[in-house]
């Protein structure tokens, strides 16, 4: 490890959600301590969820508050420092800053209410939430969102996001039409391709109406509505929701729209449970297994 | 500090084949010795009655190479998610309480950094499953809704693969076969794993012989009477019985069945002679390697 400049990053900050940003310095990375334990949010990380060491990448180390990027002889990629930044090490920073880190999830805000859909990679979460901001709604973020728990009782839990754009399949911008001049190559050698979408301009988190879990198993019999929280315009939302998603569909189900709507299951229409927290266990990771996030907010 | 890889137990097996090679029966057939599952007395336990998630994951799942990076891997590329395999199952592997059972169907292969795919250490086994190529045509044909003719071609198609479009994104990652020679050959001629190699066909004439030998490689003590339960258990009939009343996680395309005719020798009516000779012709070799004959009786 040098500590070398890495071609093509040099962000000074690591802007993660919702104004909350932490400083990024390349230089080499403090020892690993003695105490040192495996983390588990990414592969080979050491320490007490600072560390993540990756072959050919080097070292990025975090405490919550800064981010040290010791880089191998120089060399590591830019665009994989960056994914890495962006995913694993913004999570942890958002782990630290007390809300929820949420990945492979997209989220969209509309009349001051905000969609959460999430799932398995490639069912279609980010298809989903790009036909909604089509409809109406305003983009949140996607792949990482924050959620935080009400910061009063009575309130609601609220959502952010960093991403600027959404990253879409090829077979995804075709389906929702997505002209060559609204879309950019991402990297070469990807099926994804980034498209401009209307973004939401405030540093506030938004407030969460709903959770959508999209599950394209072909074990998930029909749509299942949890009406713990259920007012009207929450449900009028989900209406939209409906008629949005009969459109868009997950990119890897197959049968008919209708069909595929049904493997789409709201497992919350409302988050604004006095006794939200983060799960207790330490070590979960929300999202490696759907079920974690919602038992989470049950 | 870093614990070294050698105080880590190595629980990771892997259950390599080309496709349409057993790999599913051979895996249920170890579910079944592992769990006691009943795969017919339980139609609604829903898409896995097999117990097949309960082996492990599968080599090339999206959602676990994800959940394991932190970085969404349709935003790498296949040659950088290869570059981070072998760390994400050596993480897998740290965090497994008991053995885990690998399928997959790529070829053993290296990193463009010159490390195996298949890190060796973590694995505590390895089993590749193989199968005549005369007999893979036409169970790839049906399973991919193509004609055998095309499947024929497959077979010796260098950069044959799965998932690899890039044009959508699977829920699979991209899988690297090569022709069905190179990809048998792949597995003979490493040598970084120790490898228990299984004839599809072996494993149909004497399945408890085999699945014996399989278990003993893993490092188990197979019981006979739980051997011979799960080979009752896993009799094709009753597996392709089970798939048309309840259907099946890994059904072939066209909503055609996944267990098909789970014969050894029918390629003998359903290959023309041309195609018989082509494949010969392509893989005779290979196959004299693993004692398949190469001239018809």
């Amino acid at each position: 490890m040098t500590g070398r400049p890495t071609p093509g990053l040099r962000p000074e900050r690591l802007t993660v959600a919702g104004g909350l940003d932490v400083p990024v310095a390349y230089r080499p990375a403090p020892d690993v301590p003695a105490d040192a334990a495996a983390v588990s949010v990414t592969v080979q990380a050491h320490g007490a969820k600072r560390w993540w060491r990756l072959p050919s990448l080097g070292t990025i180390w975090t405490d919550g508050t800064a981010v040290i990027v010791d880089a191998v002889h120089g060399q590591a990629d830019g665009d994989l420092l960056h994914l890495l930044l962006g995913g694993p090490v913004a999570a942890e920073v958002i782990w630290r800053s007390g809300a929820l880190p949420v990945r492979g999830a997209a989220a969209v805000t509309r009349h001051g209410r905000s969609v959460l859909v999430f799932g398995r990679p490639a069912v279609g979460t980010s298809t989903l939430a790009r036909t909604l901001v089509r409809r109406g709604g305003t983009w949140l973020g996607d792949e990482l969102l924050a959620v935080l728990p009400p910061r009063m009782p009575g309130g609601r839990a609220t959502v952010c996001g960093r991403s600027p754009d959404v990253a879409l399949a090829k077979d995804s911008c075709a389906r929702l039409g997505i002209t060559a001049a609204e879309r950019s190559v991402m990297r070469p050698g990807l099926a994804h391709l980034r498209s401009d979408v209307p973004r939401w301009r405030g540093d506030l988190p938004q407030p969460l109406d709903s959770i959508v879990h999209m599950d394209a198993s072909t074990s998930t019999p029909e749509a299942t509505w949890v009406r713990k929280h259920d007012p009207a315009s929450t449900a009028r939302f989900l209406a939209s929701l409906a008629a949005a998603t009969e459109g868009s569909v997950a990119r890897n189900a197959t049968g008919s729209a209708p069909e595929q709507f049904r493997r789409v299951c709201a497992v919350a229409t409302a988050v604004r449970r006095l006794d939200f927290t983060r799960p207790a266990r330490d070590d979960v990771r929300i999202n490696a297994d759907a079920r974690v996030l919602e038992a989470a907010l049950r | 500090m870093t614990a070294a890889a050698d105080e880590v137990p190595r629980r990771l097996v892997w259950l390599a084949s080309y496709p349409k090679s057993g790999n599913t029966w051979l895996r249920a057939l170890v579910a079944a010795y592992l769990f006691g599952r009943q795969p017919d007395s339980d139609a609604s336990s829903g898409d896995d009655a097999l117990g097949l998630a309960g082996l492990g994951a599968h080599f090339s799942s999206r959602a676990v190479f994800d959940a394991a990076l932190g970085v969404p891997s349709a935003y790498l590329t296949s040659g950088e998610v290869d570059q981070f395999r072998p760390a994400v199952w050596r993480w897998i592997n740290r965090r497994a309480a008991r053995l885990r059972f690998v399928k997959t169907h790529d070829q053993w292969r290296r990193t463009a950094e010159g490390h195996a795919i298949f890190p060796a250490d973590a694995t505590t086994a390895t089993v590749v499953i193989v199968r005549n190529p005369l007999a893979i045509a036409p169970s790839w044909a049906h399973h991919s809704g193509i004609d055998i003719g095309t499947a024929v071609d497959a077979l010796n198609a260098e950069d044959a693969g799965l998932s690899q479009s890039l044009s959508r994104v699977s829920d699979q990652l991209p899988q690297i076969m090569g022709t069905w020679s190179a990809h048998v050959s792949s597995w003979l001629d490493q040598t970084e794993l120790p490898v228990t190699f299984v004839r599809y066909e072996d494993l149909s004439a004497r399945p408890a012989d085999e699945l014996t030998r399989v278990l003993r490689a893993i490092g188990l003590a197979p019981e006979h009477e739980r051997v011979e339960s799960a080979v009752a258990t896993c009799a094709f009939d009753r597996l392709a019985a089970r798939e048309q009343q309840s259907g099946f996680a890994e059904q072939a395309a066209w909503q055609r069945p996944f267990f098909r005719r789970g014969e050894v020798d029918s390629w003998r009516w359903e290959l023309t002679a041309a195609q018989i000779a082509r494949i010969v012709g392509d893989h005779g070799t290979t196959m004299e390697r693993l004692g398949y004959a190469t001239s018809l009786p």
